[in-house]
């Protein structure tokens, strides 16, 4: 089969790209861990790591943007590395909320409400899965699990809407509160965005594996009736 | 490493083989062989020859008797009678069958059986050829010794020549041509006429110029069929019709009959004519397609 | 769009072999159509159906019907000369006569009965602006055609298919004796041509399909495995088989 050094790129990419999902995932569970233990360390790791991150996606760019010029990809090796090209943006940017939640929660006084915290570890748990969710929906391309995905973002933000209702009728009993109640929906805030970011991911999934995107597709008819 | 890589292509003495040497010189001996050959029975010719000729032995009349008319002027006619009709005969009929074999019969058992019938015929010694015009055009037409019967003789002889040249020009004609006149809605005569004859034309011209050279020289298939008179043309169409001797049949004969040592200058004079007449049609037809090629 | 060239279960036999097989396809009018696939697949044999120029090849036979503006090109009672006139042609390597400029361009409008040194003068002007060279030759049409760049060359024989006012242009292969920038000129062209022409080309380099066309058909071994318009073929092929030939995962 002929364009064998097409091949290994394609294949180095993948590979690079799975890397930085593992590393974005030590994040979400550096910041878990920093939430549910008051863990000092864990919440440094996040806020001095992200560099790294931001380094890889660069690289990932650069391969990117190298197999464009150099190898002319087309059909489905053009919607694995548009795909790819996509998808790191959006971890980066999961990486970025990590750390937005890693300085917040850095305050002593936000601990003192049991029950606002609870219900953050138990959305910062369930964004978790998500995640997990689309790192195997992107290494075993599987449309099925990407759709899941996509649903499972419901769930997220069922969360989302609960923390916020709360922490409004925590700051009409308790005006004093009010800057924690708003980290409180800060950090809802954040991670019901990396939520849309997985969603983002999955969607990008079924684009490498179909050709379809759902909001290009939305695009796509609402350009061909102009 | 590197240097000694490199080394490995460096010659550390000469290795030239005595197969070489030997092989080299046979070459170059036999080329020169060759050469010398050819430029000793030029210069022989020549040098019996050109002595004896002059303005007047060009335009003079010929009488076997008197020895005061020993001229070529008849026999320099009857040639050019000879080479013009046999041209008006044969251009027509090779130049067609040219045609009809490169651009319209079926690549198939007939075209490689007419091309090995053409090859053959030019193979066949020409004297075979004066027998069967002696026979047909001369006894069976009815023509008796003539310059007609010459000439119709001469067509079979130069058709193979001229059909396998042409038909070579024409193939050589990018088939590109050809189809882009035909897409562009042309017929195929048109195509034929208006592209492929143009370009194929210094081939058709080297053609005609071998064949006049051909015509010149043969004096086998005359032999039986032109004749042998030496008389003045008493007419323009008449002479057609009678007999008449060509400048090789002159050397033929005259050598024939030479008892004395002065005959066989006539002959040589003929010859030396005779070479430089065969000579400059070769270098016209390299000439031609010389400038055609740069074109 | 209206359907410009309707070809309907079209086969073609060379001899014994099956050349072309149940070949069905729509060209829509002002448009650019590719035909892709690799060497030996019917794409180029396809084309020449559609101005007969399979005509010249002795025992091929063709079964089917190939509507040129609803008539039959295959009709008996079509006049192929004519067929040809509306169906212009270039060829894979640019084959201009051994003539001038000039005549090179007036020869199609000559042989349709054009005597007229006006007219001609006319059309000769209008083609080679029309393929983009008339800036580059009109000060020697009266030199030879041989002394053109190849590029040019090629513009001229699109001159000189455009001088007999077709409707459609065929091309085959029309770039892959061409530099790079010679092609770009001559795909520019193509664009252009749009306007006024159908066109379809054949072509080996699927990035210049990818270019110029709005449509592209896959061949593979006689048949038409995929058609579909440019973008939907180099984005997301239907068929895998297109999909291996086009990222060049092919043999």
């Amino acid at each position: 089969m002929p364009r064998k050094t097409f091949e290994k790129k394609l294949k180095s990419l993948n590979k690079r790209v799975i890397t930085m999902f593992e590393k974005v995932l030590d994040r979400i569970e550096n910041t878990i861990e920093a939430t549910k233990n008051k863990s000092e360390s864990a919440a440094q790791d996040v806020l001095f790591g992200d560099d790294e991150i931001d380094k890889m996606e660069q690289q990932i760019e650069q391969m990117c943007i190298g197999i464009f010029a150099l190898e002319q990809p087309i059909a489905s090796d053009l919607r694995v590395v548009t795909g790819c090209l996509k998808i790191i943006t959006d971890l980066e940017r999961i990486a970025d909320q990590c750390k937005d939640i890693c300085e917040i929660i850095n305050n002593e006084a936000l601990f003192k409400d049991d029950i606002s915290i609870s219900k953050i570890i138990e959305m910062l748990e369930a964004m978790a899965v998500m995640f997990r969710k689309s790192i195997d929906v992107f290494k075993e391309l599987s449309v099925d699990n990407a759709v899941s995905v996509c649903e499972y973002d419901d769930c997220i933000d069922k969360l989302f809407s609960d923390i916020i209702l709360q922490s409004c009728k925590h700051i009409a009993l308790n005006p004093k509160d009010v800057t924690h109640y708003v980290d409180y929906m800060f950090i809802a805030k954040y991670i019901e965005r990396i939520g849309d970011h997985c969603t983002n991911i999955a969607e990008w999934v079924i684009y490498i594996k179909t050709g379809r995107h759902s909001t290009l597709d939305e695009q796509d008819s609402k350009s061909e009736m102009l | 490493m590197k240097k000694n890589e490199s080394k490995g292509i460096i010659m550390n003495k000469k290795r030239v083989s005595i197969y070489d040497i030997i092989l080299q010189f046979g070459v170059y001996f036999s080329a020169a062989l060759t050469v010398f050959v050819l430029s000793c029975l030029i210069i022989y010719v020549l040098y019996n020859g050109l002595p004896y000729i002059s303005f007047d032995f060009l335009i003079s009349k010929y009488s076997e008797n008197d020895e005061s008319q020993k001229g070529i002027l008849p026999m320099l006619i009857n040639t050019l009678y000879i080479v013009v009709i046999t041209l008006l005969i044969s251009l027509p009929i090779g130049i067609g069958s040219a045609i009809y074999m490169s651009q319209y019969a079926r690549q198939g058992r007939f075209i490689k059986l007419v091309r090995m019938a053409t090859e053959v015929l030019s193979g066949i010694p020409s004297i075979i050829f004066g027998l069967f015009g002696y026979t047909v055009f001369c006894g069976l037409f009815k023509l008796g010794t003539s310059i007609i019967a010459g000439c119709l003789t001469m067509t079979i002889c130069i058709l193979p020549l001229i059909i396998r040249t042409t038909e070579e020009s024409l193939n050589s004609v990018p088939s590109s041509y050809k189809e882009g006149a035909i897409a562009l809605g042309t017929t195929k005569l048109k195509v034929i006429f208006d592209i492929i004859l143009p370009c194929a034309l210094p081939g058709v011209i080297t053609a005609i110029i071998l064949a006049i050279g051909r015509i010149v020289g043969e004096s086998a298939a005359l032999l039986y069929t032109s004749g042998m008179s030496y008389t003045m043309p008493k007419g323009f169409f008449k002479h057609i019709f009678s007999s008449g001797r060509t400048l090789t049949l002159h050397l033929y004969q005259s050598a024939k009959q030479a008892n004395t040592p002065d005959a066989f200058h006539i002959a040589f004079a003929t010859a030396s004519v005779l070479l430089i007449l065969i000579l400059l049609f070769n270098f016209l037809a390299k000439v031609f397609s010389n400038v055609f090629r740069r074109e | 769009m209206s359907i410009k060239l309707k070809i309907r279960d079209l086969n073609l036999y060379y001899g014994d072999f099956h050349a072309l097989k149940n070949i069905s396809i729509d060209i829509e009018e002002n448009s650019v159509t590719a035909f892709i696939g690799p060497s030996g697949c019917g794409k180029s044999t396809c084309l020449k159906t559609i101005n007969r120029m399979n005509d010249l090849i002795d025992n091929c036979k063709i079964t089917g019907k190939i509507l040129l503006d609803g008539l039959n090109v295959y009709d008996d009672n079509i006049d192929v000369n004519l067929l040809r006139k509306k169906a212009g042609m270039v060829f894979q390597k640019p084959n201009p006569f051994p003539m001038s400029i000039y005549d090179n361009i007036a020869y199609g409008p000559r042989v349709h009965g054009i005597k007229s040194r006006s007219i001609l003068d006319e059309i000769v002007e209008k083609s080679l602006i029309s393929s983009a060279l008339w800036n580059e030759v009109k000060d020697r049409l009266k030199g030879s055609a041989l002394g053109l760049s190849g590029g040019q060359q090629q513009r001229l024989c699109i001159a000189r298919a455009l001088a007999i006012e077709p409707d459609i242009i065929l091309m085959d292969e029309p770039t892959s004796a061409l530099d790079p920038i010679s092609t770009l000129k001559i795909e520019d062209l193509v664009q252009e041509l749009k306007k006024k022409y159908t066109v379809i080309i054949v072509t080996h380099n699927m990035q210049q399909a990818a270019r110029i066309a709005d449509k592209t058909a896959f061949f593979l071994s006689g048949e038409i495995i995929e058609y579909s318009k440019t973008s939907d073929m180099f984005s997301n092929p239907a068929d895998k088989r297109t999909e291996e030939y086009i990222t060049g995962r092919f043999g």
